[in-house]
C-alpha cells in the first residue's frame, strides 16, 4: 500500500495554488474574525495617517544599517566627519571633495554644537555635526529647517559615533517631500537636546554640488496583489543612488507593513548594491494609499549597461530561537550551515589572529545579497554561549564582501583551543519577485 | 519548539504568530479544499472560512502540537458541511473547463487520472486518502481527527485503495 503513497501525494502537491488569491483569503478571513472579535486594530503608519504633514518614516533600517555604523578610523582628529560616520556615498563625496565644509558653531547650556560639513547634489542632503557635551550625551530634538525662509515637511535619518567621551560625531540626512532648489539658505533651528531646552540655531547657504548627477525617468509599473509600483526615477550621482518608487494599494493592503515589500538595486552581473536607507512619505488619497519611498544605495563603483530593480518580500518567520549551529571544527572544514534547502551558509575558513578572529563564508542562496549580507547573519559563539560579534572600534561587526558569494567577517579575538560554534538563525524568508524585476538601461 | 511557541503566542491574541502558524500551513490547506471542492473559488471560500473559525478558537487547541491536525480537522468538517449545504452539483460545463485547466497545470496524464479518481471517490474514502497519503497521518492520528475507530480508518483507506486500483485500471498505481 505504500508503494502508492508517494503518487498520490504528488498528484495532491500538483494542485496548483493561486498563491495571491490565497494570501489575499488569510488577510480577509483574519480581518472578518478581528471585526467578530472587537478587538482594537492597530494603526498604521501613525504619523503618515496623521496627514501630508512630517511625513517621513524609516523603514527597516535596523535591516539595512551596518553600513551606516561603519568606522572608518578611531582616531578622535576627524578629517571630516562624513568619512568617519557616513555611509559609502558620503565617504566618496567627501574624498572627492564634492561636500562643503561649514564649521559653524552655536553654544547654549553648555552643549555646542558644530555644524561641520554640508553635502547636496540634487539626490540627498546630508549634513554632518559634532556635539560637545559637559557629562551626559543627549540625542538632538526635533528639527526645524527653513528653505529661503520657508519651513519645509522633511525626515531625517541619523547616525553616529561617539568621538570621545564629551564628544559625538554625527550625520542626518534629510529627505525633504519636495524637490529643494539648486541653491538655498538653509536656516536650522533646534530646541532641545536631550533633555536640555535651549537655542541652536544655524544659518548655512547651500550650493549643489558640481558633479553631475544623471536622472534616469522610468516610469515602468508592475502590480504586485492589488498594488501598483512604478518605478519613477533613478538618480545617479557620486555619492549614491537614489531609487524612487510610487507604491498605491487599498488602504488596507499596505504592501511595506503587510508584505515587507522592499526593493533590491542590482547590476548588470546581478550583484546587489548595498542599501544605505529607505524612507518614504505618502498617505491616504480617497480609498488609496499611496506611498512614495525612496531609496539610497551606495554609488556604482563599476559602470553597469543596465540596473535591475528587483522587488522581494521579507517575512519573519523565525525569531533568535530558530538558530542552526555547528561546532567550528577546523579540520571539519568546509562547514554547511543548511538554512532550509534554498539556502546554506558554507563556513570555508577560519584565521586566528591576535588581535581579531577572521571568519570566511560562502553564501548559497536565490537571493542576491549586498556587500554586507544584510537581511541575514552569522556569528561565532563560545561555550558560553557568548556572541563574539565585535563592538570594538577597530574591528568591523558586519561581513564584508571578497567576491560575489564570499565574506569575511571580523571577530573578537580568541584563543585557537577554545570550542567554538557557527551560528546563524532562521529569523527571515526572503522571496524575489523575479517576475516584477524591472530593467532599467543607462546611457 | 518554535512552532509550538507560536502557537502559544498566537493563542495569546499574537496575530503575526496565527499568520505564521496560517502561512505553513497554507499551501496545504488550499490543495485539501481544492480536493473537496473542484475549484479554485469554492475552495479559497473554504480557506477563508476554515482561517477564520481557527482565528476565533485557537483557543481551544488543547495540545499546541495538534494544531496542524486540528486546523484540518476544521477544514475537512467546513468542506464536507459546505457540501452538504450546497448539495453540490458540478455541471457539465464547469467540469471539462476544469480539466482544461488540470491538464495544463499537470504534466503527466498519470498524475492527471490518479488526481480525477481521488476526486471521484466518496467524500469518505477521499477524506481518508487525503489524510493519511497527503497529510501523512497514521491511523490512530486519522481515527482520533475523525473521530471514528481505526478499525473503520483501516477499512475505508483499504476500500479506497481497491476503487483507485479499478478506477485506474491497475495502471499507473501498482507501478
Amino acid at each position: 500500500m505504500n508503494n502508492q503513497n508517494p503518487d498520490i501525494k504528488e498528484a495532491i502537491e500538483n494542485i496548483d495554488v493561486p498563491h495571491e488569491k490565497l494570501n489575499k483569503t488569510i488577510d480577509v478571513a483574519i480581518k472578518r474574525a478581528k471585526t467578530k472579535h472587537k478587538k482594537p486594530r492597530r494603526k498604521l503608519y501613525p504619523l503618515i495617517g496623521a496627514a501630508f504633514l512630517a511625513t517621513c518614516v524609516l523603514i527597516g533600517s535596523a535591516f539595512v544599517s551596518p553600513a551606516m555604523a561603519k568606522v572608518l578610523s578611531p582616531i578622535p582628529i576627524l578629517n571630516s566627519v562624513f568619512e568617519f560616520v557616513g555611509d559609502r556615498g558620503l565617504e566618496i563625496a567627501s574624498e572627492k571633495g564634492l561636500s562643503e565644509k561649514i564649521a559653524q558653531t552655536d553654544t547654549d547650556q553648555n552643549i555646542s554644537l558644530t555644524i561641520e560639513d554640508i553635502f547636496f547634489d540634487g539626490t540627498r542632503l546630508s549634513i554632518s555635526y559634532i556635539q560637545e557635551f559637559p557629562s551626559t550625551y543627549g540625542e538632538l530634538g526635533e528639527l526645524t529647517l527653513k528653505v529661503d525662509g520657508k519651513e519645509i515637511n522633511f525626515g531625517d535619518g541619523r547616525t553616529g559615533q561617539f568621538v570621545s567621551d564629551n564628544q559625538f560625531a554625527g550625520v542626518l540626512d534629510i529627505k525633504t517631500t519636495e524637490e529643494l532648489p539648486d541653491s538655498f539658505d538653509l536656516s536650522i533651528e533646534l530646541k532641545q537636546i536631550g533633555n536640555v531646552q535651549g537655542e541652536w540655531n544655524f544659518d548655512i547657504p547651500v550650493t549643489k554640488s558640481e558633479e553631475e548627477v544623471e536622472t534616469i525617468e522610468s516610469n515602468q509599473t508592475v502590480v504586485y496583489n492589488d498594488t501598483k509600483m512604478t518605478v519613477k526615477t533613478v538618480k545617479l550621482g557620486p555619492a549614491g543612488i537614489k531609487l524612487s518608487v510610487d507604491l498605491i494599494s487599498p488602504i488596507d493592503e499596505d504592501p511595506i507593513m503587510n508584505d515587507g515589500l522592499a526593493f533590491n538595486l542590482l547590476n548588470a552581473q546581478g550583484e546587489s548594491l548595498t542599501q544605505v536607507s529607505g524612507s518614504g512619505s505618502g498617505g491616504d488619497e480617497g480609498d488609496k494609499l499611496v506611498m512614495h519611498m525612496e531609496y539610497r544605495f551606495s554609488p556604482l563603483e563599476e559602470s553597469t549597461e543596465f540596473l535591475t530593480v528587483s522587488p522581494f518580500l521579507v517575512t519573519i518567520i523565525g525569531d533568535e530561537h530558530s538558530r542552526v549551529e555547528q561546532p567550528l571544527q577546523i579540520d571539519q572544514l568546509p562547514i554547511t550551515l543548511a538554512k532550509d534547502e534554498m539556502e546554506k551558509i558554507i563556513v570555508t575558513d577560519v584565521e586566528y589572529e591576535e588581535d581579531k578572529t577572521l571568519l570566511y563564508f560562502e553564501v548559497e542562496s536565490d537571493f542576491p545579497y549586498d556587500d554586507h549580507f544584510s537581511y541575514n547573519n552569522v556569528w561565532l559563539e563560545d561555550k558560553a554561549g557568548n556572541n563574539l560579534t565585535s563592538d570594538s572600534l577597530d574591528l568591523k561587526g558586519y561581513p564584508e564582501r571578497i567576491k560575489q558569494n564570499t565574506y569575511v567577517q571580523e571577530f573578537q579575538p580568541i584563543n585557537k583551543d577554545e570550542p567554538l560554534k557557527v551560528v546563524t538563525v532562521k529569523m527571515l524568508n526572503l522571496e524575489v519577485l523575479k517576475d516584477l524585476e524591472i530593467k532599467i538601461p543607462l546611457k | 519548539m518554535f512552532h509550538l511557541n507560536l502557537v502559544k503566542k498566537a493563542q495569546k491574541g499574537d496575530e503575526k504568530a496565527f499568520l505564521k502558524l496560517i502561512h505553513k500551513e497554507k499551501e496545504k490547506l488550499y490543495r485539501m479544499a481544492f480536493m473537496y471542492m473542484r475549484n479554485e473559488s469554492d475552495a479559497l471560500d473554504i480557506v477563508q472560512e476554515t482561517i477564520y473559525k481557527a482565528y476565533i478558537s485557537i483557543k481551544n487547541v488543547k495540545e499546541a502540537s495538534y494544531f496542524s491536525t486540528w486546523l484540518t480537522r476544521i477544514l475537512i468538517n467546513t468542506a464536507l458541511d459546505d457540501i452538504k449545504k450546497k448539495n453540490k452539483v458540478i455541471s457539465i460545463e464547469q467540469d471539462s473547463l476544469e480539466k482544461i485547466e488540470s491538464s495544463q497545470r499537470i504534466d503527466s496524464a498519470d498524475k492527471l487520472d490518479l488526481l480525477q479518481a481521488i476526486d471521484q471517490l466518496d467524500e469518505k474514502y477521499k477524506t481518508v486518502v487525503v489524510l493519511r497519503y497527503y497529510k501523512d497521518l497514521s491511523v490512530k492520528q486519522i481515527a482520533e481527527l475523525l473521530e471514528c475507530p481505526e478499525g473503520t480508518v483501516k477499512t475505508n483507506l483499504h476500500r479506497s485503495i481497491n476503487q483507485l486500483k479499478v478506477k485506474l485500471k491497475e495502471e499507473c498505481i501498482n507501478e
